[in-house]
């Protein structure tokens, strides 16, 4: 991090970390029993509706046929579980190990079914990795094809323990217009790109609203920003989403747009995101199988560097 | 500690079970919790009653012995849905306190994006304008948005003589974020174990010099974040931010109670982005949902501050680092903080009376 150091003489004292550093390339997270590919859904900024991008992708991806999963990862503020109406407790199976709920054909996992709406939790260091360890690893997960992680906004904690943990196929990253969620969107980016995660798309939301009284096109926030980043950062731009009047009223009763409003705008927007987000997916796993054929043969020629010297003699 | 008296501003719940207490005692012949001064306080907040137990005088055997015990008889009192039993909040700080600041406010919100920042920043705005000296202290280590919203860029200079860093001035305002220190594009990757040595050190070394009021604008959450930034400082209250959906609500209801826990008082409850006037018709819009914050400040029984429509006018000034634009009397923005400027004056002028000059009306304030 030595650009971090040119910037401030008191750098030194501080001590930031190299993220590169924190995952050592012999470390590779163990795939999870079940679970096919894992998409994260995150923000740099607070409140740029990931967990709505979440829980309406997760709904069109399984309207597309897929079998879809959803994780709460954001344990400070938990939303995925009154999104998608999951209110009651979580399930156990017979050896009493925890099951995902079903709501809207989607598996859904969120710390909020297993505390009480008012239970303050200060979530230090060790309790996030071992919470977050059990919600992927030791719940039985129904297969699926792929499951979406609502991510709380930032770079800390959560973040790092589950690029670290956990296999993670890619990223999406969800920012509003402003240059104020922007600019974190940024380095939202960039933790993913030091990690070499690949970023899916930015999807930028909130981008507008067409007044149900009188039609009128409004921008909330002033706009160009997220264009730019992800022209900047070389990131697929997957365009907007607009403010939807009902948003707000169907998220806050448990009912994703795309179901509630299945021939919506709104809806029909997340179905081509669903779209795109398969088509990045599949990319994703052609290049991983073209890389394990490279490093397949890489392996064959560290394997005659080492025979070479010994056959010499 | 005095002992509780249940005549004293109870309500018939909480009395309901002070008697309840009083009958009980972890020796035959001992004395009751309330004489033992076992029990510290109760407090009923919604439908929840919670216990406070006093660790002085119990060891941690017998608080888990009360908190099982206690709760299946307290429950049956008329009123009381769930009952909590826990260890009397701590002060996390210690009364640790920056040299030269006299009162430190904390603007949180379990929720993202409820518009903390932007609020702390309208209202520093405000107060400086009533010749309080204020500072900001941007405690979003992940999303710091004191640059943008001031326009205000590093360096950030040392003091040479004790080596701590100077705030940036912006707009008459004292100033410190992490933004300052880091590149724009620079992701910030703090463990946790790291959170709490390097913020701690963040938060101490700026050297504030002489300020009536430190805002503390915090990340949303509960956080180890949040607990560092406590640690460093007292924080003399909270003010809480929520937009006006329940999705927003279920988050805040969390981070209230993260500082009842830690013993931080709540100053009151801002409601924010409640409604959106339409730039054709006029027609105000609910688009994040409407009444929320009302509800919850009287559930909780605190009080709401204000209920503050969206103003895109004010989401252009924060993005152009212009706000003091907006806090003009007579603007929309200024109109509608005034009642938290106020009450927050109120209270920093009952603590300093030298203030109370200086803080009369702000809407005859010279702006
Ligand atoms: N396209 C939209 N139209 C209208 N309202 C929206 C839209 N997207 C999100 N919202 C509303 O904005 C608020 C924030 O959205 P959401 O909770 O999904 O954000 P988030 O990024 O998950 O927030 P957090 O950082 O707190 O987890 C919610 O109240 C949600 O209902
Ligand atoms: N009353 C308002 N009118 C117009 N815009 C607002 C208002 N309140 C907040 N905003 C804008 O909404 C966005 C979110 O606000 P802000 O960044 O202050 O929220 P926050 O709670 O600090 O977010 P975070 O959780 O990411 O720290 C910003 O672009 C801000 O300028
Ligand atoms: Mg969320
Ligand atoms: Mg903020």
């Amino acid at each position: 991090m030595s650009e971090c150091k040119s910037t401030s003489r008191n750098s030194q004292q501080i001590p930031l970390t190299n993220i590169a550093d924190s995952q050592t390339q012999d470390n590779i997270p163990q795939p999870i029993e079940g679970i096919g590919e894992i998409v994260l859904v995150a923000s740099g900024k607070g409140g740029v509706g990931k967990s709505t991008v979440t829980v309406n992708l997760a709904v069109s991806l399984r309207n597309q046929g897929l079998r879809v999963g959803v994780l709460d990862a954001d344990l400070y503020g938990p939303s995925i579980a009154r999104m998608f109406g999951a209110s009651e407790g979580l399930k156990t199976d017979d050896r009493g190990i925890a099951q995902p709920t079903e709501c809207h054909g989607v598996f859904v996992l969120s710390v909020a079914s297993v505390m009480p709406p008012e239970a303050a939790l200060v979530w230090k260091g060790p309790l996030v990795t071992q919470t977050l360890t059990q919600m992927f690893r030791e719940v039985q997960w129904p297969e699926v094809d792929v499951l979406l992680v609502d991510l709380p906004p930032g770079t800390g904690d959560i973040q790092l323990t589950i690029l670290e943990q956990f296999p993670i196929c890619g990223a999406l990253v969800v920012t509003t217009p402003q240059r104020l969620a922007v600019t974190d969107a940024r380095r939202a980016v960039s933790m993913f790109h030091e990690l070499d995660i690949p970023v899916f798309g930015l999807i930028e939301n909130m981008d507008g609203y067409l007044c149900p009284c009188c039609g009128e096109h409004q921008q909330l926030f002033p706009s160009g920003a997220a264009k730019q980043l992800a022209s900047d950062r070389s990131v697929a731009y997957l365009g907007g989403i607009a403010i939807d009047p009902d948003a707000q009223a169907l998220a806050d009763s448990g009912q994703p747009m795309v179901t509630a409003q299945a021939g919506g705008v709104t809806a029909s927007r997340f179905n081509e995101l669903a779209d795109q987000l398969t088509s990045a997916v599949l990319k994703e796993q052609k290049y991983r199988a073209f890389q394990a054929r490279e490093s397949d043969h890489s392996n064959d020629t560290s394997h005659t560097d080492f025979w070479e010297p010994l056959l010499d003699e | 500690m005095p002992l509780i008296d249940p005549n004293s501003g109870y309500n018939t719940a909480e009395r309901h079970a002070l008697d309840i207490l009083s009958r009980m005692s972890l020796q035959p012949e001992g004395a009751d919790l309330i004489h033992a001064r076992q029990v510290h306080d109760i407090a009923l907040t919604g439908e929840v009653m919670r216990v406070f137990l006093n660790t002085d005088t119990l060891d941690e055997a017998q608080q888990e012995m009360l908190a099982e015990s206690l709760a299946p008889l307290l429950k049956d009192i008329p009123g009381v849905e769930r009952v909590i039993v826990k260890p009397r909040p701590q002060a996390v700080s210690g009364g640790r306190r920056i040299a030269g600041v006299k009162r430190v406010v904390a603007v949180h919100s379990g929720k993202g994006g409820v518009g903390k920042s932007t609020l702390t920043a309208q209202l520093a705005l405000m107060l400086a304008h009533l010749g309080i000296k204020v500072g900001i202290l941007d405690a979003d280590i992940y999303g710091p948005s004191l640059p943008i919203l001031f326009g205000a860029h590093g360096p950030v200079q040392q003091n040479p003589d004790n080596q701590k860093m100077t705030p940036l001035v912006a707009q008459g305002i004292r100033l410190m974020s992490l933004g300052f220190l880091l590149p724009d594009d620079q992701a910030l990757v703090w463990r946790g174990s790291l959170v709490d040595e390097g913020l701690s050190q963040f938060f101490t070394d700026v050297d504030w010099g002489e300020l009536d009021l430190l805002l503390v604008d915090l990340p949303p959450g509960t956080s180890d974040v949040h607990l560092a930034a406590l640690r460093t400082n007292e924080f003399d209250g909270v003010i809480t931010v929520t937009a006006p959906g329940q999705v927003s609500l279920d988050d805040v209801r969390r981070g209230m109670e993260m500082f009842a826990d830690l013993a931080v008082p709540c100053i009151g409850l801002i409601e924010n982005m409640a409604g959106v006037a339409c730039a054709g018709c006029r027609q105000v819009n609910h688009l994040f949902g409407e009444l929320g914050g009302g509800s919850l400040a009287q559930e909780i029984g605190v009080p709401l501050l204000a209920t503050i429509p969206f103003y895109p006018a004010v989401a252009a000034a924060a993005d152009s680092g212009t706000l003091n634009t907006q806090i003009q009397p007579g603007r929309d923005a200024f109109q509608a903080l005034l009642p938290v400027v106020e009450r927050l004056c109120g209270n920093i002028a009952g603590v300093f009376p030298e203030l109370r000059q200086r803080s009369h009306h702000p809407s005859e304030a010279q702006l």
